[in-house]
């Protein structure tokens, strides 16, 4: 790789950390574990820069790798015997609330804790990032199809979780929704 | 006429989201104003997503771990040291990696006094933004503004084209006597008359990347081993990040 190119590179990747960072935050649901998660990220996208072949596709790309790692991360503490359902993730949204938080904001914590990572992967993606639904399914390399039926299951589901009474932060069954 | 059929979840959603041609969205538009159920159920949609959005969009303002920025300045440098599973030597690792690479440039790492100068430089850049620093005498003359920035930084420099992100370059501004030495402003415009302002200073040494903001000002701070910039204008993060990119990218 060209010093240009790296240098370019570099650049790119530094103007993505903070929305890859809050990411990171509210789809795993944990502060340190996302700072670790992304410090493997920012690793990785160094050791694989020349697999990028259009910059600005960068944004996709990271959480991509991101996404990667965080089930990488979950399949190696499950073959350890750790509990399945998550338990390294336990840690409410709620780590995450900025300081100005509200009593609504504490709800929509404890609603997207009960999402699986698929369903908060999604909303993340369309009402967070701002990506169209073509976007999103070229990064999750899905049919056009599926991330409208993802997204309409995933909404409907925070919905869901909104409106039924406050038991505090759950975790979702299953990590496996469609 | 033949009345369009309750809408999907899924053509909701995508009318929620802007995803639906003209001749369906009106149609889902339609089929909102006789179904008062469906429209509540849309607008229920639509305040969580608006609310997912306050809620966790600020999150993208908090400061970035300086081991992170380091670890880009290092590059391809840092990346042979970078192999260690355990998090304890792996942070080890970055951190050295870091230092050799940035010792390796002349850099000094959390050197004495970097937080005031990150401090005074950021207020320079806003006071520069909001034209409350003494004004300097207008540049005059036929020279570039590359040109009439690369002199007064005493470094080469290229003048953003952020014209891709509809701002045009309409000033800049050389301050003689700013701590640290000269600083350089340019100022951006959008359609909405909304101004971008890019302040230059030779960096005092610490790579740095922060986003801050200040009521509705955004600023990003961001410093390698040579120059320091900081961009501000009131915008939402998502653009600060895209302009700030553009215009980094564009000084050199």
């Amino acid at each position: 790789m060209t010093a240009r190119r790296e240098d370019d590179f570099a650049k790119a990747l530094t103007a993505q950390l903070p929305a890859l960072r809050r990411y990171a935050q509210v789809l795993i649901g944990n502060k340190a574990a996302a700072d670790d998660l992304v410090q493997d990220c920012i690793e990785r996208a160094l050791r694989q820069s020349a697999k990028l072949e259009h910059l600005q596709r960068i944004g996709g790309w990271l959480r991509s790798i991101l996404h990667n790692l965080h089930i990488d991360e979950l399949r190696r503490k499950r073959r350890q015997g750790g509990t399945v359902e998550l338990a390294d993730v336990e840690n409410s949204l709620m780590a995450v609330a900025p300081a100005r938080d509200t009593a609504a904001a504490l709800d929509l914590h404890r609603a997207m804790s009960t999402l699986s990572l698929e369903h908060r992967q999604i909303l993340l993606l369309v009402g967070l990032e701002g990506l169209n639904y073509k976007e999103v399914a070229e990064e999750l390399a899905v049919p056009l199809g599926t991330v409208m039926s993802r997204l309409a299951r995933a909404r409907e589901r925070l919905r869901f979780a909104l409106e039924a009474p406050t038991q505090g932060p759950q975790r979702p069954l299953s990590d496996k929704s469609a | 006429m033949t009345e369009y059929p309750t809408p999907t979840d899924e053509e909701l959603h995508a009318f929620i989201d802007g995803e639906l041609d003209a001749p369906r969205a009106a149609k889902v538009a339609a089929a909102l104003q006789r179904d008062t159920v469906l429209a509540k159920k849309v607008a229920a949609y639509n305040s969580d997503k608006s609310q997912l959005h306050e809620v966790y969009g600020p999150l993208v303002d908090e400061s970035l771990p300086a081991d992170w920025v380091a670890l880009i300045a290092a590059g391809p440098k840092a990346k042979s040291l970078l192999v260690a599973a355990n998090s304890n030597i792996r942070q080890w690792a970055i951190a050295a990696a870091a230092c050799v690479a940035l010792a390796v440039a002349g850099w000094t790492l959390y050197r004495t006094g970097e937080i005031s100068n990150h401090e005074t430089i950021v207020a320079e850049a806003v006071a520069a933004h909001t034209n409350t620093l003494p004004a300097p005498p207008p540049v005059i003359g036929g020279e570039s503004t590359a040109s009439i920035v690369s002199t007064a930084l005493d470094m080469p420099v290229k003048t953003p084209d952020l014209t891709k992100m509809g701002y045009q370059l309409i000033g800049v501004q050389v301050y003689e006597n700013q701590p640290g030495g000269k600083a350089v402003k340019l100022d951006y415009r959008n359609n909405d008359k909304r101004v971008f302002t890019v302040y230059l200073k030779p960096s005092p040494g610490t790579p740095r990347f922060e986003m801050l903001k200040q009521g509705d000002t955004r600023i990003c701070l961001w410093q390698d081993d040579v120059l320091a910039t900081v961009m501000v204008g009131e915008m939402s993060a998502a653009e600060m990040l895209r302009l700030a990119s553009l215009a980094y990218a564009g000084l050199t």
